[in-house]
C-alpha cells in the first residue's frame, strides 16, 4: 500500500469521523454545524465513489468538479448560517454566487484551465469568507473564550486548510503536466492536510455537542 | 529554463509554508486582539465604575455633612432658642399668675416642639456615634425604636468592640436604620433582633418576624434597599437580604475590618 492510498483512506476517515461526530444529537444542533456534517457526508460519499470509478477505469475528474463546486456552496451556507448579521451572509451569498458564475465561466471559456483555475478560485473565496468572518468576530467582540466558540474552529481550520492548498490548486495543471507521476506526491499531501482539517472540524462538533448536552456552558 | 522536480518542490514548499504562517498569524492576531480589546473594555468599565462609586460616596458624604449642620442648627440654634421660650413663658407665669392656665396649654406645645426638635437633630446625627461609637449608636437606636414604636427590639453584640473608621460608622448606621425604618414602616414585625459579632469581622445580623417581601422584586423598584446595597459597597462590605412573603426578613451586613 503507497503512502497515497494509506493519506486517502485517512482523508476519508477524517470525513467518516467528522460525519459521526455530528450525528449525535442532530435535530438539537446549530444549523451550521448541521451544514458542516452535510458537507463531511457529501466528501465522504463522493470520495467513496472515486475509489469506485478508479476500480472501474472510469475518468475520476467530473466528480473533484463537482465536489469543487458543493464544497463552496456548502461551506458558505455554513458561514450564512454561523451569524446573525444579515449583512454579513448578503456578501457570503454574493461572493457564493459570483464563484458559481466564474466556475461555468471558466468551464466555458478557459476549459484548458479549468481543474486548476476552478480549485484555485475555491481556496481563495474560501480564505476570503474566512477572513471576512473574523472580520465579522472582531466587530462583534464576542465576551467569551474564543478557544470555547465552535465557529472560531470551524474558520480556523478553513483558512489554515485553503491556505495550506491554495499554492497546490493554482500550480495543479502545472504540475499534472510539466511533472507526471510526481504529482501524486503533492495529492498525497492534500490529504493529509484534508485529515487535519476534519479532525479540527470534529473538535468544533464536540463542542457544539457538549453545548447541546450542557446549554448554559455551550457558546 | 523549467525548473527540476526538487527545485519545483523547494519553491512550493516555502510558498505553501509561507501561506500557513500567515493564516497562523491571522488566527492568533484574532485570538489577541479580541483578549486585549476585552482586557481595555473591562479596564474601562472598572474606572465607570470606579468614577461612579466615588460620585456616590462624595454624594453621600455630602449628604451626611449637611444633615449634621442641619442637627447641629436644630440643637443649638433652634432648640435653645425654644428653651429660651420656655424658660420666659415661666418667668411671666411666675410674675402674671392669672394668664397661668392659659400659658401651660402653650408650655405643653413648646415641650412637645422641643422634643420633636431634639428627635429629628437626633435621627439627621446622632450624638452617640461621635461620642461613643457604633455598639453605643445602635444599641441607643434600638431602645429609642422600641420606645416610639412598642416593638420588642432586642440588641445583642459578642467580642470586644475594635475602632471603626467614623465615614464607614456612619453608614453602617445608616443601613441599620434603613431596615428599621422599612422593617416598622411596612413589615408589621413584633420582634426585631439585631446582633452585632465583632471577630474576626463585623458581622451585623437584622432579623424581624414581619411579613416579608419578594426581595427580587423590591430590588429593581425599592429605593430603600437600593440605598443600603449602595452603602455597603461604598464601604466594601457585603450585604445579604434573604425574605420571603410571610417569612420574616434578615439582612446580614459582613464588615472587612483593617487588620
Amino acid at each position: 500500500m503507497t503512502l497515497q492510498t494509506i493519506s486517502n483512506y485517512l482523508q476519508m476517515a477524517g470525513s467518516l469521523i467528522l460525519v459521526i461526530s455530528c450525528l449525535p444529537s442532530w435535530r438539537s444542533r446549530a444549523t451550521y454545524i448541521k451544514c458542516i456534517g452535510i458537507y463531511a457526508i457529501m466528501s465522504l460519499s463522493l470520495s467513496l465513489t472515486q475509489v469506485l470509478f478508479l476500480e472501474v477505469g472510469v475518468n475520476v475528474n467530473v466528480i473533484g468538479n463537482v465536489y469543487t463546486l458543493a464544497e463552496v456552496l456548502l461551506l458558505a451556507s455554513v458561514y450564512i448560517t454561523a451569524t446573525t448579521s444579515a449583512r454579513f451572509g448578503r456578501v457570503i451569498g454574493l461572493l457564493a454566487g459570483l464563484y458559481v458564475v466564474i466556475y461555468f465561466g471558466i468551464l466555458i471559456f478557459f476549459s484548458d484551465h479549468f481543474f486548476s483555475l476552478v480549485r484555485f478560485g475555491r481556496d481563495f473565496v474560501m480564505i476570503f469568507f474566512s477572513l471576512l468572518y473574523f472580520y465579522y468576530l472582531i466587530k462583534k467582540l464576542p465576551e467569551g473564550d474564543l478557544l470555547k466558540m465552535q465557529m472560531f474552529w470551524v474558520n480556523a481550520a478553513v483558512i489554515f486548510f485553503f491556505s495550506g492548498t491554495l499554492v497546490l490548486s493554482f500550480m495543479r495543471d502545472y504540475i499534472v503536466y510539466t511533472l507526471h507521476n510526481d504529482f501524486a506526491g503533492f495529492l498525497t499531501y492534500r490529504n493529509f492536510f484534508k485529515f487535519g482539517f476534519c479532525l479540527v472540524l470534529t473538535y468544533a462538533s464536540w463542542l457544539s455537542y457538549k453545548s447541546v448536552q450542557n446549554p448554559a456552558k455551550g457558546s | 529554463m523549467e525548473p527540476t522536480i526538487s527545485e519545483f518542490t523547494l519553491m512550493f514548499a516555502i510558498a505553501t509554508s509561507g501561506m500557513l504562517v500567515l493564516a497562523l498569524a491571522i488566527v492568533f492576531f484574532v485570538l489577541f486582539y479580541q483578549k486585549r480589546m476585552l482586557a481595555n473594555k473591562l479596564r474601562q468599565q472598572q474606572l465607570e465604575s470606579e468614577y461612579q462609586q466615588k460620585m456616590l460616596l462624595a454624594s453621600l458624604q455630602s449628604q451626611e455633612s449637611e444633615r449634621r449642620r442641619i442637627a447641629g442648627d436644630l440643637h443649638d440654634s433652634i432648640g435653645a432658642m425654644l428653651s429660651a421660650v420656655r424658660v420666659s413663658l415661666s418667668t411671666l407665669v411666675r410674675k402674671e399668675a392669672q394668664i397661668a392656665p392659659h400659658v401651660e396649654q402653650t408650655k405643653k406645645i413648646l415641650d412637645e416642639t422641643i422634643d420633636s426638635v431634639r428627635r429629628i437633630s437626633r435621627d439627621l446625627m446622632p450624638s452617640t456615634l461621635e461620642k461613643f461609637g457604633l455598639s453605643f449608636a445602635l444599641k441607643e437606636m434600638c431602645e429609642q425604636y422600641a420606645t416610639v414604636s412598642g416593638v420588642n427590639i432586642e440588641f445583642a453584640q459578642e467580642g470586644a468592640p475594635v475602632p471603626v473608621d467614623k465615614s464607614k460608622e456612619v453608614m453602617i448606621f445608616r443601613i441599620v436604620q434603613e431596615f428599621f425604618n422599612n422593617s416598622l414602616k411596612h413589615s408589621a414585625a413584633d420582634r426585631i433582633l439585631l446582633s452585632m459579632n465583632w471577630s474576626p469581622e463585623l458581622n451585623i445580623v437584622i432579623e424581624d418576624n414581619g411579613k416579608g417581601f419578594d426581595v427580587r422584586e423590591h430590588q429593581s423598584k425599592g429605593l430603600g434597599l437600593f440605598n443600603m446595597e449602595n452603602r455597603a459597597r461604598i464601604i466594601q462590605a457585603a450585604l445579604n437580604i434573604e425574605s420571603e412573603p410571610g417569612q420574616g426578613t434578615r439582612a446580614m451586613l459582613t464588615i472587612p475590618m483593617a487588620s
